[in-house]
Parts: structure tokens; C-alpha cells; sequence
């Protein structure tokens, strides 16, 4: 496959862009603060797939974009590669999230409770205004909610399988690796994956391709602080917060590398709140990680490293489906060429054969 | 209050609030950007709970400033794309250190952590209001 330059069509080009801003420049009135309130599951999709967590470049890229993600992902994405990177912040540990929502599926009761936060999972699903019914707030706890996550005393019993532990972790940004692949580059890529295409992934080993049909461990969304060295001080100072999801869904029981029988888990992580991204990227790590294939083939696409890898990034799918869209004009009229040449020569050597035929 | 809680609280102070103090302190005092306020990216590592390594989960946007007040550096780095956010608190880090209306800086941090634990509790009071525990049938 390949395609040539083109020369021309400046004007063509130019309005069509003119044409493209008139049509979507109403979104330009959008006040930034507005959309990042109210929009909030679009500002975390584009931060989490555009791999910068910035809310105010989401809301301008939405706006940019019309409303398209993925193209609003792009240019997130974009723009975090014409920064300059001062650095690596400290280690954030799920475990310090100061939650505002926290559930478990696997665990009924579980110390520091379940909580259901901002959610519509228990809406009807009827688009028909519904009574907002007053509660006096005043009446709870207004203490944080920092707990460590639900899988941790089975971790603490060492009943969970555990993996082996990386000195460093990769930077896909940096060098892409080759296989096998560090699993630090795994949990990257698909940390900023696009969230459809992981729930697509996801749901191969759930329906026909696999077998993992975990329950939710530990789901929890919060806030985690950033923090950073001072360079005149040395000590270190809060930057800010950002909000994320966390879950560790647990599969079956596997054995581990000493051969002890042990429970298989998943980890998801994202920015934002994307609890479908971070469920299906928990349940992908699960199929990777301990895949015992009783349901399909050994070609599974779940368990596949290499599909995983190089197929769950949105910028990179959506850019290479989107090129085709280009000039291919050589490609297909070489192709087109060939076919017509060998059709003429099919027929003259059918004739041929039916003029020696007839003699 | 220490110097290193400058660079978190006055992020939550209103920006003409700070606009006014920088303007007095700009005024009275010798202030050189010694890096204008630049957009920088740091990169995120989270802990891997099943290896106990860790990973990188993407970059966060952040704004930095270094300055000079009076002989002495201040620097600030604050979240997202904030110029003038990020070039306000830089001064003030140099401020604080320099005992430069430390008073008025305190007070108004002061003010900014006390709103931030008004509106932390009342979210927790929502958050707290959802607590479950549902009924086996």
C-alpha cells in the first residue's frame, strides 16, 4: 500500500476549512467552565485517551472538534507532545484516593463501606424528567473517605496471585517496545486506550473468545494528589489533584510461578471517570495475564499481547482509518490497471484457445 | 504554615485577589521573571497493585514560573494552563520566603484552606449521603 503527494486544490482547501468553522463555530460560544461542568464524562474521556490531564485543553478540543472525542483526542494528544516534560511526579498509590465513590460487587460488607457516589447505574432509563427528591445533606458525615481497596486483606493473606515486579517502568512515549512486553508498557498503552475499543476487547473474552467473567473487587473513583520536588527547597509540595478510576476485578483461581493455586486479579487504571474503560482494561489485563482457554481457540484476542498492543490506541486507529480518506489516486489506478491488463489478456487467450479450437 | 504549602493553597485563592497583592508587592519591590510562565508536562507513575510496580498512566498539563523577588527565587508550578496563576504564585513562594507581606499572604492562604475544607465536607456529606449496604433476598 502506498500514496503520493498531491499539489493543488489550495483554494478548494481553504473553503472547505472556512465552510467546516462556519459549520461548527457555534460551539466556540461554549463557555470553557460550563463544558467542563457539565460535560464531565467527555472532558475525562478526551484527558484519559488524549493521555494529558488537562481539563481546560478538553474543553477547548471539544469545542474545536464539535463534539467528535476522538478528533478532540487528537488534539490533546497533540499538544501534550509540544510540551516540554519537567518531569516524573511521585508515585500515586490507588490506595490514597480520597474516594467519592467506592463499590464491590465480590464483597457485601467491606470495611469502610460501599459507596455509590454520582451515579445513574440504578436510573430508569426513560428519558422523562424525574423528581429530583430533596434530601437534607446536613445530616451525613462530612469526613473524607480514604480506604484501602477491598482486595487488600485476601492480598494480605497472600492469596493473591502476584506477578513479578519491574525495577523501572517503561515509557511507551519514549521507545515502543518489542515483545515480550514489559507489562508496565502493557498497563500504559492501555491506560490510554480508547475506551470502546477496550470494552470491544473486553467483551471477546466475556462472550465467544474467552473465559474470564470477573466479578468487581474493588471499583473506586476520587481524587489523587500530584505532587513534585520544590527545586529551591528540595521538599516536596502538593501541585494539585486529579480525579481518576481504579478497579481490581478478580477472575478465577490460577496457578501462580511457585505453583500455588491462587486467585487471578486485574488492574484498570484512568484518568477521569471512566468506569467502563477501567473494567474492561482490569478484564484484559485478567485474560492476558492468566488465560486458560476453555471457551474458543487459542487464538484469543483478549490473551493476544500483540493485538492488544498495537490495536487499542484511538489516536493512532482512528488516524490510520482516516488516511484513506487522502488522495490514493496512484494506488488504485495501478491496482485498477493491472486488473483491466489481466482481464484484456484472459480474453485474448480465451479467444485464442477458441480460434485453435475451431481450426 | 510552611513555605511548601504556598504553591497548593494559593491556587485556590481568587485571581484578582492575588492580581491586587502581586501589583503591591511589584510595586514596592525589585520582581525579575526569570522563566516566564511555560507549560510542562510531568508524567504520572501509579502503583501496580498486582506486581507492586508501577506504570505510566499519561501526563498531567502543569504551568511553571521562576522568579526573583528582592534577590531571592521563587518558583511556582500549578495545574493546567494558568500563566497567570502559575507567575502570582511564584512570587509569592519568593514573598514568603523573603518575609514579604507574609502576613497578607498567610491570611489570605488562610482563607483559602478554610473555603476548601467548607466545600470538601459539604461534598463529603453528598458523598457520605450514598453510603449502601444492600439486603441479600
Amino acid at each position: 500500500m502506498a500514496y503520493y503527494a498531491i499539489k493543488g486544490g489550495e483554494e478548494a482547501i481553504k473553503n472547505s476549512l472556512n465552510f467546516y468553522n462556519d459549520y461548527t463555530k457555534r460551539s466556540e460560544k461554549i463557555d470553557d467552565e460550563d463544558l467542563i461542568e457539565s460535560l464531565t464524562f467527555s472532558i475525562d474521556k478526551v484527558m484519559s485517551e488524549g493521555s494529558l490531564y488537562s481539563k481546560k485543553l478538553a474543553s477547548k478540543s471539544i469545542k474545536r472538534s464539535a463534539g467528535d472525542l476522538l478528533n478532540a483526542s487528537f488534539f490533546v494528544r497533540a499538544h501534550r507532545s509540544s510540551c516540554q516534560r519537567i518531569g516524573i511526579c511521585k508515585e500515586l498509590d490507588v490506595n490514597d484516593m480520597r474516594l467519592s465513590r467506592r463499590i464491590s460487587s465480590a464483597f457485601k460488607d467491606i470495611e469502610g463501606g460501599q459507596l455509590l457516589g454520582a451515579s445513574n447505574d440504578y436510573e430508569i432509563k426513560l428519558l422523562v424528567d424525574l423528581k429530583n427528591e430533596k434530601v437534607d445533606i446536613k445530616e451525613y458525615s462530612n469526613k473524607d473517605n480514604v480506604i484501602d481497596s477491598a482486595l487488600t486483606p485476601l492480598r494480605n493473606d497472600n492469596l493473591i496471585k502476584i506477578l513479578p515486579k519491574e525495577e523501572e517502568p517503561w515509557d511507551i512515549t519514549r521507545v515502543f517496545p518489542t515483545s515480550p512486553y514489559p507489562r508496565s508498557s502493557v498497563l500504559q498503552v492501555m491506560s490510554r486506550g480508547e475506551s470502546g475499543t477496550l470494552l470491544g476487547f473486553a467483551y471477546t473474552s466475556m462472550r465467544g473468545y474467552g473465559d474470564v467473567h470477573p466479578t468487581i473487587g474493588d471499583l473506586r473513583i476520587g481524587e489523587l494528589d500530584i505532587k513534585f520536588t520544590h527545586p529551591f527547597t528540595k521538599k516536596e509540595v502538593k501541585i494539585g489533584s486529579i480525579e481518576a478510576t481504579a478497579v481490581e476485578s478478580a477472575g478465577t483461581f490460577n496457578k501462580d510461578e511457585n505453583g500455588d493455586t491462587k486467585l487471578t486479579t486485574g488492574f484498570g487504571f484512568c484518568f477521569g471517570k471512566n468506569e467502563t474503560k477501567a473494567i474492561s482494561m482490569s478484564i484484559i489485563d485478567l485474560s492476558l495475564y492468566n488465560n486458560s482457554y476453555t471457551v474458543g481457540t487459542e487464538q484469543i484476542v483478549a490473551s493476544d499481547f500483540e493485538m492488544v498492543m498495537h490495536h487499542v490506541d484511538g489516536i493512532e486507529s482512528f488516524g490510520f482509518a482516516n488516511h484513506y480518506k487522502l488522495p490514493h489516486y496512484v494506488t488504485f489506478q495501478t491496482d485498477y490497471q493491472i486488473f483491466k491488463s489481466a482481464k484484456k489478456y484472459v480474453e485474448e487467450q480465451n479467444q485464442k484457445d477458441l480460434n485453435g479450437a475451431l481450426k | 504554615m510552611k513555605r511548601e504549602d504556598v504553591n497548593d493553597l494559593a491556587q485556590f485563592v481568587k485571581l484578582d485577589k492575588l492580581q491586587n497583592l502581586y501589583k503591591k508587592i511589584k510595586k514596592n519591590h525589585d520582581v525579575r521573571i526569570l522563566t516566564t510562565p511555560t507549560e510542562q508536562t510531568l508524567l504520572v507513575p501509579v502503583k501496580d497493585p498486582i506486581s507492586g510496580g508501577s506504570f505510566y498512566s499519561g501526563e498531567v498539563l502543569v504551568t511553571s514560573t521562576i522568579v526573583e523577588v528582592e534577590k531571592t527565587k521563587g518558583w511556582s508550578m500549578v495545574m493546567d494552563s494558568n500563566e497567570k496563576l502559575s507567575l502570582y504564585v511564584a512570587v509569592l513562594d519568593a514573598c514568603f520566603e523573603k518575609n514579604i507581606f507574609k502576613d497578607e499572604i498567610k491570611e489570605l492562604l488562610k482563607e483559602a484552606k478554610k473555603e476548601i475544607m467548607k466545600e470538601t465536607k459539604k461534598q463529603n456529606q453528598k458523598i457520605n449521603s450514598t453510603r449502601v449496604s444492600f439486603d441479600l433476598m
